[in-house]
């Protein structure tokens, strides 16, 4: 991800090479926290407080490897605080809008662009049921692509639970999209 | 594969190959910089002093020296207070063995003092009898001197078989004038 020298050298302050660093890996910490967090300015103001934490801890990190993991860490951490922070929102209502687009989605077999916004709509609507945990487990799995092990290196919990909560998080949004199924027919009968 | 096993995985693969856009990165690099420099002139603050200060501590081998060194610190501190109770405990013991002296069979000091009292009252020719405790202490010290001096006094006798009988025949004549008068 990163090499070696300008770790070295954002480690002697070297605020050049840094910004480097920032272009790097500015757009996966964005993607990590937008998809965690379902909004785009939040997800920003959390690319700004990780970037800035890693500045000012950089001398923690000799490798690439640990330097991958720990960025995941630091960002999942405000994520999951900011989740767990969050009072526990109304039951998401989901009109009209929302049921068509995800609809749409699973329907279709071309691959089309899907916009930001839409994203986090679908996202927060799989994900609406899921405690902090779960829904941390599921994007860093199924949207991260990243292994059991390497999840249980970032978020500290133990494999054998980041596996359960993968599992009751599918099978929760497993439910979600057989409700959407009863839609759909629901409206082929209408 | 299910119907709604296939939705999940299209819809997965769709999410995850649709990577959330980060607009405007150039303006988002900007301020993170702007913030970092801010941070730099605050390096006078206690936070900066504080991690100028106790930073090290971040340093992995310098943490594990650190545990290493506090728990043989603990295991030493630990050992030394075993070793002074102990000590301190033979100490005391031996105190105890000097300051009795010959063992003399232990009496409460109440029974003494109650002894020691209607042996008193009964010389005494007044009904009242009034006990200074200090007096009742040199009593006791006196008994204890004579009792240890009689059983002196019964060794030496013991040891000798001459003086032995000697002493008891002198005793068996005393006791036979008393009886004749």
């Amino acid at each position: 991800m990163i090499e070696k020298e300008l770790i070295e050298k954002c480690k002697k302050g070297d605020l050049g090479s840094f910004t480097k660093v920032v272009d790097q890996v500015s757009p996966f910490v964005f993607s990590v926290a937008f998809r965690l967090t379902g909004d785009e300015e939040t997800a920003r103001d959390i690319v700004q407080e990780t970037m800035v934490t890693v500045w000012q801890k950089i001398n923690r990190i000799n490798t690439p490897e640990s330097f991958k993991t720990w960025l995941y860490r630091i960002t999942t951490n405000k994520c999951y605080d900011l989740l767990r922070k969050r009072k526990r929102s109304p039951e998401l209502r989901i009109g009209e809008n929302e049921w068509r687009l995800l609809s749409q989605l699973i329907s279709e077999e071309e691959d089309s662009m899907i916009e930001n916004e839409e994203a986090a709509i679908i996202i927060k609507i799989l994900t609406d049921r899921l405690s902090s945990m779960q829904k941390s487990v599921f994007v860093l799995s199924e949207l991260e692509g990243m292994s059991a092990d390497e999840i249980s290196k970032v978020t500290g919990i133990l494999k054998t639970r980041v596996k359960a909560n993968l599992y009751y998080a599918r099978k929760k949004i497993g439910m979600m999209l057989k409700n959407i199924l009863q839609y759909d027919k629901n409206r082929g009968t209408i | 594969m299910t119907k709604t096993e296939e939705q999940y995985k299209r819809l997965i693969t769709r999410l995850r190959y649709a990577k959330p856009e980060l607009k405007r990165a150039d303006e988002l690099s900007d301020e993170i910089i702007r913030k970092i420099r801010g941070l730099r002139h605050k390096g006078l603050t206690i936070q900066g002093i504080a991690d100028s200060i106790f930073g090290w501590i971040y340093i992995p081998w310098v943490r594990r020296s650190l545990i290493g060194a506090a728990f043989i610190l603990v295991m030493v501190f630990v050992y030394q207070q075993v070793f002074i109770i102990r000590q301190v405990r033979d100490l005391s013991s031996k105190i105890t063995n000097i300051s009795n002296g010959t063992p003399t069979p232990s009496i409460p000091e109440l029974d003494r003092k109650l002894t020691i009292y209607k042996i008193s009252a009964g010389l005494s020719s007044s009904s009242e009898t009034k006990i200074n405790d200090n007096k009742i202490k040199e009593l006791i010290e006196s008994y204890e001197s004579l009792q240890s001096k009689y059983k002196d006094l019964i060794r030496i006798i013991d040891k000798n078989p001459h003086l032995k009988k000697y002493v008891e025949k002198e005793l068996e004549n005393q006791r036979n004038l008393k009886t004749n008068l």
